[in-house]
């Protein structure tokens, strides 16, 4: 292999592993996979058994993916990676039920669990299935990497803070905090993991900042009544049009929702006029909700229009 | 009445006192997912509630077969997660033959359906040795308890993502985990556990 080849070979490797395990890490930045890291994390043996098994696993499946699945049905292909995740799982229980059976004991539901892993899915279905195998196994490789790392380290923090031990050997610590070893800490772990690693990030590769900072649609919707400002020159006075737009074609389409608006009786004031005037005289109050209807928006079109008009007469006056 | 009332009770402990997902941490993934992009938030729930509930009732309902009663924990998370998987395909062929639905709501289906939520209600329903009743309230509760836990992480998300006085290195990720962790804190209080043992 030509040298150039391979150095650009190693290149893009290690950016894979960058991205998959730092930029782009599943727990800390993607936030996906957490009901392991959050509920089984209290050991450092617990945290090596259960990213072990997701790694074989992950590794397993992103492998038959990208080289079988790729002409399945989308909805069939999350259904098989469930059932393959099933034989890792189990392989595992077997393999614990032999020789582990405490360890098997204590994790619980949470080793059946990983056969419904959402990384595994989410690199399945994202990258597996449209990329080569290559490039598949690194991608695996790296975020399985990122993943495990994550929880060890959760692993590992919360049993020498709850319990005082490493592997379950005793080590010095002054004071020992059992509450580390309910699930909420591991969170509080986590957060103080992903802080440290946005810090990095920004610092090391600022370039990638971006890319890994949370992301959030819009979570709050607003439903409250518009507060419209009463106009406050005389009626009709609208900024100009823009140069760009044809006048004529504004005209046709303000005649048309006009005429889709029409109602019996011409509007011979503004409703907004008419909805002061019940006021006695006295000026409306800027904070109570105004409502602006169809007729109050037809009225102010025809009153555009009218500006359009003088102004096309103006202006072949001056010509 | 009582059948009612077992239905009733467990669901109500499954939502606040035993909280899958933020005490247990079922599902976690997908509601922090459900919490910053709330766009198909209600979809998603119907859709996890209806699979949680019929996965337990099936479940449950193969457990009253004495056979399959005395299979070992470990052939009865097979069973259980083929039945999951069964389910799965079955209400997808169907809508697929009837109303022809978008990529993207097949992929909402599979994300509400195979997650270790609907998973291990089964699997919790058998440990705690519930009857049919208790199954559905608890296949039910796991559904209001995943509303629940990404209706109050996405009220806190929208407070924490415009702070500024949150330090720089918390905004965003960290500082939504320690929120977690405070919400998560505040259900352990609620099952009557405490922090010093």
């Amino acid at each position: 292999m030509p040298k150039q080849e391979k150095a650009a070979q190693n290149t893009r490797f290690a950016y894979v592993l960058l991205r998959g395990a730092v930029v782009k890490n599943p727990v800390l930045v993607q936030l996906v996979g957490l009901c392991p890291v959050f509920a089984a994390s209290a050991t450092l043996k617990m945290a090596a058994l259960l990213s072990a098994t997701f790694f074989v696993s992950f590794l397993f499946t992103q492998c038959i993916a990208c080289l079988f699945l790729k002409k399945m049905p989308r909805f069939l292909r999350v259904a098989v990676y469930m059932l393959l995740g099933i034989g890792a799982v189990v392989a595992v229980m077997l393999l614990l039920e032999r020789f582990d059976h405490e360890l098997l004991g204590a994790a619980g539901i949470y080793l059946p669990l990983l056969c419904v892993h959402s990384v595994v899915s989410l690199h399945c279905e994202k990258l597996a299935v449209k990329a080569d195998i290559k490039f598949a196994m690194q991608d695996a490789f790296a975020t399985g990497l990122g993943y495990c790392i994550a929880f060890l380290f959760t692993g590992l923090v919360r049993e020498y803070l709850s319990m005082g031990t490493v592997w379950g050997r005793a080590a010095y610590i002054p004071v020992k905090l059992p509450a580390f070893g309910l699930a909420f800490a591991s969170f509080l772990v986590l957060a103080f993991f992903a802080a440290g690693l946005q810090g990095f990030t920004r610092r090391v590769f600022p370039a990638h900042a971006k890319e890994a900072a949370l992301k959030i649609s819009d979570t709050v919707v607003h439903v409250s009544q518009p507060q419209i400002a009463p106009p406050s020159g005389p009626v009709g006075a609208f900024t100009p049009m823009p140069q760009a737009l044809d006048p004529a074609h504004v005209r046709s389409v303000l005649q048309d929702i006009v005429q889709h608006t029409a109602q019996d009786g011409e509007a011979a004031e503004s409703p907004y006029e008419k909805y002061t005037a019940g006021l006695d005289g006295a000026q409306p109050d800027p904070e109570a909700p105004v409502s602006v209807d169809l007729l109050e928006i037809r009225w102010r079109f025809q009153r555009i229009m009218e500006e359009l008009d003088q102004h096309e007469q103006d202006k072949t006056e001056h010509e | 009445m009582e059948l009612f009332i077992d239905f009733f009770v467990t669901a109500l402990y499954s939502i606040f006192i035993q909280n899958f997902v933020l005490s247990g941490g079922l599902g976690m993934s997908e509601v922090l997912r459900a919490a910053t992009k709330p766009r198909r938030f209600v979809m998603f729930i119907v859709m996890l509630s209806g699979f949680s509930v019929l996965t337990s009732v099936i479940c449950r309902a193969l457990d009253y077969i004495p056979a399959i009663d005395r299979l070992s924990p470990l052939l009865h998370f097979i069973l259980f997660a083929l039945v999951l998987i069964f389910l799965f395909l079955i209400v997808t062929s169907l809508l697929l033959i009837t109303i022809r639905p978008t990529h993207k709501f097949i992929s909402t289906l599979g994300m509400a359906a195979l997650n270790t939520m609907v998973l291990a209600i089964p699997l919790i329903n058998r440990q705690m040795g519930y009857s049919m009743m208790n199954s559905i309230g608890s296949g039910l509760g796991a559904g209001l308890a995943f509303a629940l836990a990404a209706v109050l992480i996405s009220k806190g998300l929208s407070k924490i993502a415009d702070n500024e006085d949150i330090p720089a290195a918390f905004r965003g990720t960290p500082a939504m985990l320690l929120y977690v962790s405070l919400l998560s804190m505040m259900f352990l209080g609620l099952s009557g556990n405490g922090l010093f043992g």
